[in-house]
């Protein structure tokens, strides 16, 4: 009997657990992050949309048709105006989506409107625009809108959101939450098994190769680190460790989950950087941001606040000295 | 009341039914990205069910070795004369203002034309998950080689046609844009292919480019946009 007692209490300290919504902050972010880089990714190519997208485009409609895989909204798009619409139809609902308005019925517009756009057109994508697609369908069950919301300033702060009232959808949304975690464990798992399968990354001229292709590298910087052997035998190695070392270190605890989170980032920063690759690197970096706790967010902001109020306490205990060295 | 003790009472369904599907789908994403062997090609058409074409993923990231070939598109154009003759320009690379200029092109809309002209290289790519697990079932299973032949040719006919198309389309804008007066009838385009000075001094020289060569192809008239 004390033993079904304890399942049950287990079962209920589980589901207890399992309705107070996680990572609010950092889906937010997520949302206004990716809201960003895909905003970009239609207004940078705005003036080339018909030439790379449109019906008399690259991609002409029936070739599109042929190689359609799945359902894509461009397909409604037999004539120029209908594309038109949906281009810019798609920018409005990524607008309002980042913006923070009715980001729950929103999401999956904004998916389709981005899975459309990528299917659309030569290919022209990196694997950010992978990992987007899928985990934008993770996020149709999520809340995307709690913080950073246009939406939320206009509404009352004291009314809970419906994912903290009702306690099926907090834990749709803690779904999310973990399926996120363990999609970004898997492509930073295979990514790093992957290269460890070849040579180039143990023995550093992988680093070397992709700067040698234009297409990639910071001129004048690459070029540097490049001749630095030694380093890059470095670099190679260090980047499979990184990457296979991921899913561990997410899993270890709290402490090492920030710390391998940080250390994604600023890989992703580097990639930004160095091989020029920026709407991966965002895609990435908004999917790490979105794996943080609340109460990560809300320590990193009690701990820069702290900092600030020091430095301009200091600032001003500085300035008052001055002055009265002044005066006397 | 009664809602908030339907609500409570779904809960633990809930859970188990979300907790259910993240075991599932996992499972599937793990099949559908391991290594080629038995498990995995028993498993595969089974995952690939759910997967595709939603979940469909590859984290071959820069993976396992980058080749680090400079690919240059080149573009030559066949112009009418007035009196009536045909003309062809000599190849000219339209990637070099791409290169010439990193940033400008990465932070600007060029980097996505420079990715859609490098898109002509699709033929060369051989990775492909699905005739990866079809290599494998027919290394013991004899019968099923003449299957995979008949499907790499398939597969290889439809890149190379869907790459000629698109080069030709290419070709037909750049030649468009650097003879915006001329009348153009035929373009052609080719990818030249330019291996990297080798990482150690070991290693020998880099053959010579390799070309890619689309061939002369009807302009594409109906094109617009650029």
């Amino acid at each position: 009997m004390s033993k079904v007692w304890a399942v049950r209490r287990w079962l209920q300290a589980l589901v207890d657990r399992e309705v107070e919504p996680r990572n609010l902050i950092g889906l937010s972010l997520f949302r206004v992050l990716v809201g960003i880089a895909i905003l970009s990714e239609f207004l940078l190519v705005y003036g080339q949309r018909a030439y790379l997208f449109g019906n008399r485009g690259l991609v002409p409609y029936a070739t599109y048709l042929e190689q359609m895989a799945h359902f894509s909204l461009y397909w409604f798009a037999r004539s120029d105006w209908v594309f038109e619409l949906i281009y810019h139809g798609s920018v409005l609902v990524v607008l309002l989506w980042t913006l923070g308005y009715a980001t729950r019925w929103l999401t999956p517009l904004v998916f389709y409107c981005w899975t459309s756009f990528t299917d659309r057109g030569p290919p022209l994508w990196d694997g950010g625009d992978n990992l987007m697609a899928i985990l934008l369908v993770f996020a149709c069950f999520a809340d995307l809108g709690a913080h950073f919301s246009a939406a939320r300033a206009s509404a009352d702060p004291e009314q809970p959101r419906r994912v903290q009232s009702v306690p099926a959808l907090a834990i749709f949304h803690n779904t999310v939450v973990r399926a996120f975690g363990i999609q970004v464990c898997i492509v930073y798992f295979v990514a790093g098994i992957m290269k460890a399968r070849g040579h180039a990354w143990l023995d550093g001229s992988a680093l070397y190769s992709s700067w040698a292709d234009p297409q990639f590298g910071w001129p004048g910087v690459t070029d540097r680190i490049a001749q630095n052997k030694a380093l890059l035998s470095v670099l190679g190695p260090l980047t499979i460790a990184f990457q296979i070392s991921f899913p561990f270190f997410f899993a270890l605890n709290r402490r090492s989950r920030v710390f391998i989170l940080l250390v994604a980032m600023s890989f992703h920063l580097g990639i930004a950087l160095l091989m020029g690759l920026l709407s991966f690197a965002t895609f990435f970096i908004a999917a790490e941001l979105a794996l943080i706790s609340d109460a990560e967010y809300r320590r990193a902001a009690r701990l820069l606040r702290r900092t600030f109020q020091r430095e301009s306490e200091n600032a001003v205990r500085s300035l008052d000295a001055t002055t009265s060295r002044d005066g006397k | 009341m009664v809602t908030q003790r339907i609500l409570k009472q779904l809960r633990l369904p809930a859970l188990v039914v979300c907790w259910s599907w993240l075991v599932f789908h996992f499972l599937c994403t793990t099949v559908y990205l391991a290594p080629t062997g038995t498990v995995q090609a028993g498993l595969y058409e089974l995952a690939c069910r759910y997967m595709r074409p939603r979940f469909s993923q590859r984290w071959a990231l820069f993976a396992p070795d980058p080749d680090g070939k400079t690919r240059h598109f080149q573009v030559r154009c066949r112009i009418e004369r007035p009196d009536g003759g045909l003309q062809d320009t000599p190849f000219y690379d339209v990637t070099e203002r791409f290169y010439a200029s990193p940033w400008h092109t990465r932070l600007g809309p060029d980097g996505r034309l420079l990715r859609a002209y490098l898109s002509t290289l699709m033929p060369l790519d051989r990775d492909d998950k699905t005739l990866d697990v079809l290599r494998y079932r027919a290394k013991a299973d004899p019968a099923l080689r003449e299957t995979l032949e008949r499907r790499l040719e398939r597969v290889g006919q439809w890149r190379s046609e869907y790459a000629r198309r698109l080069a030709a389309r290419i070709g037909s804008a750049e030649c468009r844009r650097q003879f915006p007066e001329a009348k153009i009838a035929a373009v052609t385009a080719a990818l030249d292919l330019v291996r990297p000075q080798p990482y150690f001094a070991s290693d020998p020289a880099p053959p010579d480019p390799q070309r890619v060569d689309f061939g002369w192809q009807p302009y594409a008239a109906d094109l617009r946009g650029l």
